[in-house]
C-alpha cells in the first residue's frame, strides 16, 4: 500500500513537474521582495537592499535546476529499487515465477501463429478445372482460440478478407462455409445442404454456368442488397422439377428471399467430397439470415474455409513462404479493429 | 576563536529545523520560516533562503506538510504551510534520530585517553 501511495505520488509528481518549477520561481521571487523591504526598513539603499537580498536567498534558476536533478535522480534510484525487489520477491517463489513465465511466453507465443498452406487431398478429385493447383489455407503455429463453429472452420472474416485483399500467390481465392438450410416457410422443415460462398468461389474452381449465371463479386457486396441463389443440377432437377422458368424465381430460404441465378453443371457436387450442395448463397447473406449468429461480425468466429488457385509459375512452397509473411501484418490488423 | 565560522546545512537538518518551526509555530509561510530559522540559529547558519523552497515541495510531495493560500501579515497572498499528522510523526521520529546522534558524537568527542584503558 505504501509502496502504491509512492509510485501515485510520483506520477503525480512527474505530472506537476513543470507547475513545481513555476511554483519555486513565484515562491522565492516573493520572498526576494520580502527581503528587500525587511533590508530597506532596516536602513539599507534600495540598491544595497536588493543585493543584499540576492545573497540571502541564493541564485533562484541553480536552485530550482538542483531540485529538478534530485527528483530525477530519485525515480531512477526508486526504479532500480523496485526492479530488484522484483527480482527478490521471483526467486522467493519460484513456482510463481515460473506460472508468470509461462503465461508470458504463451501470451507472446499465441501472436505467432501463421497462415500456411494446405495441400489438401480433399481438393485434388473435385470435378473441377486442374485441381491438382487448388491449395487451402489455415492458421499453423498453435492456433487460434476461439469458436469454430463449421465443419471446416479455418479463418475469421476479418481474417478471409485481409487475406484475399493482400495474397499473391493464388491467381484466384475463395472462401466458402458449409451450412443446412431450411426452405419451408413455416411449417414442417424442408433441409437442404447449402453453402456460402464468397463472390470468387465458382470463377476460382473454372465452374461454369449450365444455365444462367453463377456468383461474381458484385453477388457478395458488403450491402448484400440483391441476395441471389445458385442452385446444383441435382436440386434443380430434385425438387424444382427441371423446369428451365425456376432460373429468376423465388427461392426461400431460412425465410428470406433469394432469387435463382442460375444452376450449376450437372458433375458439380461442391467442393465436400461424398456430399453434394444443393443451394449456394453469397458470404453477405450470412448477416441476413443468422441475425443471432452473426458470423460474419465476431472476430472470434473461425467459421470460413479457403481455397486458392495457385498463380502460374508459384510452387507450393512459395507460395506458404508469402502467406507466412503476410500473417503479422494480416493478424495486426485483425486483432487490432 | 576570534572570528566564529558559519556552519553549512547539513543533510536532513534542514528538514528538522523546517518540521519543528511549523509545529510549534503553526501555518507560516515560507518567508516566516526562514526568518524564525535565522532567528533561532543567530548568525551560526549559512543557508540560501532560497533552499527552503525545493524542501517545502519536497515534504508537500511526501505528506508531511500541506499548503493552502492565505493572507500575511503586511496583506499580501502567500502560501502558507502547515504540519501533517504524518508530519509531525516524522519530526519526533526525526528528532529521536537527531539526538541519538548527538549523543553519540557527544561521547566520542568527550572521551579522553584514560577512559579507554
Amino acid at each position: 500500500m505504501k509502496r502504491l501511495r509512492r509510485f501515485l505520488a510520483r506520477v503525480t509528481a512527474s505530472v506537476l513537474g513543470r507547475r513545481d518549477d513555476e511554483r519555486l520561481r513565484e515562491e522565492m521571487a516573493e520572498h526576494l521582495t520580502l527581503l528587500t523591504d525587511a533590508n530597506i526598513r532596516a536602513g539599507a539603499s534600495p540598491a544595497d537592499a536588493r543585493r543584499q537580498a540576492r545573497l540571502t536567498l541564493g541564485p533562484p534558476e541553480a536552485i530550482t535546476e538542483r531540485y529538478r536533478d534530485e527528483q530525477r535522480l530519485r525515480l531512477l534510484e526508486d526504479l532500480w529499487h523496485d526492479l530488484r525487489y522484483a527480482v527478490r520477491m521471483l526467486r522467493r517463489s519460484p513456482g510463481f515465477a515460473v506460472v508468470a513465465l509461462l503465461s508470458l511466453g504463451l501470451g507472446i507465443g499465441a501472436s505467432t501463429s501463421m497462415f500456411q498452406l494446405v495441400d489438401a487431398v480433399r481438393l485434388r478429385d473435385l470435378p473441377v478445372r486442374s485441381p491438382a493447383q487448388l491449395r487451402s489455407v489455415a492458421i499453423g503455429g498453435d492456433g487460434p482460440s476461439g469458436n469454430f463453429t463449421a465443419r471446416y472452420g479455418d479463418l475469421s472474416s476479418a481474417q478471409w478478407e485481409q487475406i484475399a485483399r493482400r495474397q499473391q500467390a493464388f491467381s484466384a481465392i475463395a472462401a466458402w462455409s458449409p451450412r443446412a438450410f431450411n426452405l419451408a416457410d413455416g411449417g414442417e422443415k424442408r433441409r437442404a445442404e447449402g453453402m456460402y460462398v464468397s463472390g470468387s468461389f465458382f470463377a476460382m474452381l473454372g465452374v461454369d454456368p449450365w444455365r444462367g449465371r453463377l456468383f461474381t463479386s458484385a453477388d457478395d457486396s458488403p450491402a448484400c442488397d440483391a441476395p441471389a441463389a445458385v442452385i446444383s443440377h441435382g436440386f434443380w432437377q430434385r425438387e424444382l422439377t427441371g423446369d428451365l422458368s425456376a432460373i429468376g424465381s423465388q427461392l426461400r430460404v431460412d425465410g428470406h428471399t433469394f432469387t435463382i441465378a442460375g444452376i450449376t453443371p450437372p458433375g458439380f457436387f461442391g467442393v465436400e467430397v461424398g456430399r453434394a450442395y444443393d443451394i449456394a448463397i453469397p458470404l453477405c447473406a450470412e448477416r441476413l439470415l443468422a441475425a443471432d449468429s452473426q458470423l460474419t461480425v465476431h472476430r472470434h468466429n473461425y467459421w470460413l474455409s479457403a481455397i486458392g488457385r495457385l498463380r502460374d509459375g508459384w510452387t507450393a512452397e512459395q507460395a506458404d513462404a508469402h502467406l507466412r509473411a503476410i500473417s503479422p501484418l494480416v493478424f495486426a490488423l485483425v486483432s487490432c479493429c | 576563536m576570534g572570528t566564529k565560522k558559519k556552519q553549512d546545512v547539513q543533510q536532513g537538518t534542514l528538514t528538522l529545523m523546517v518540521l519543528k518551526t511549523l509545529d510549534v509555530l503553526g501555518p507560516l509561510h515560507g518567508y516566516g520560516i526562514a526568518r524564525r530559522i535565522e532567528q533561532i540559529s543567530g548568525d551560526l547558519l549559512a543557508l540560501n533562503q532560497g533552499t527552503l523552497y525545493p524542501l517545502l515541495l519536497k515534504l508537500e510531495h511526501e505528506g508531511a506538510i500541506a499548503s493552502d493560500w492565505g493572507t500575511s501579515e503586511n496583506n499580501r497572498r502567500a502560501r502558507f504551510y502547515q504540519l501533517t499528522a504524518a508530519g509531525r510523526r516524522q519530526l519526533k521520529a526525526e528528532a529521536h534520530g537527531w539526538a541519538q546522534t548527538a549523543a553519540l558524537i557527544g561521547r566520542f568527542v568527550a572521551v579522553k585517553a584514560e577512559d579507554l584503558q
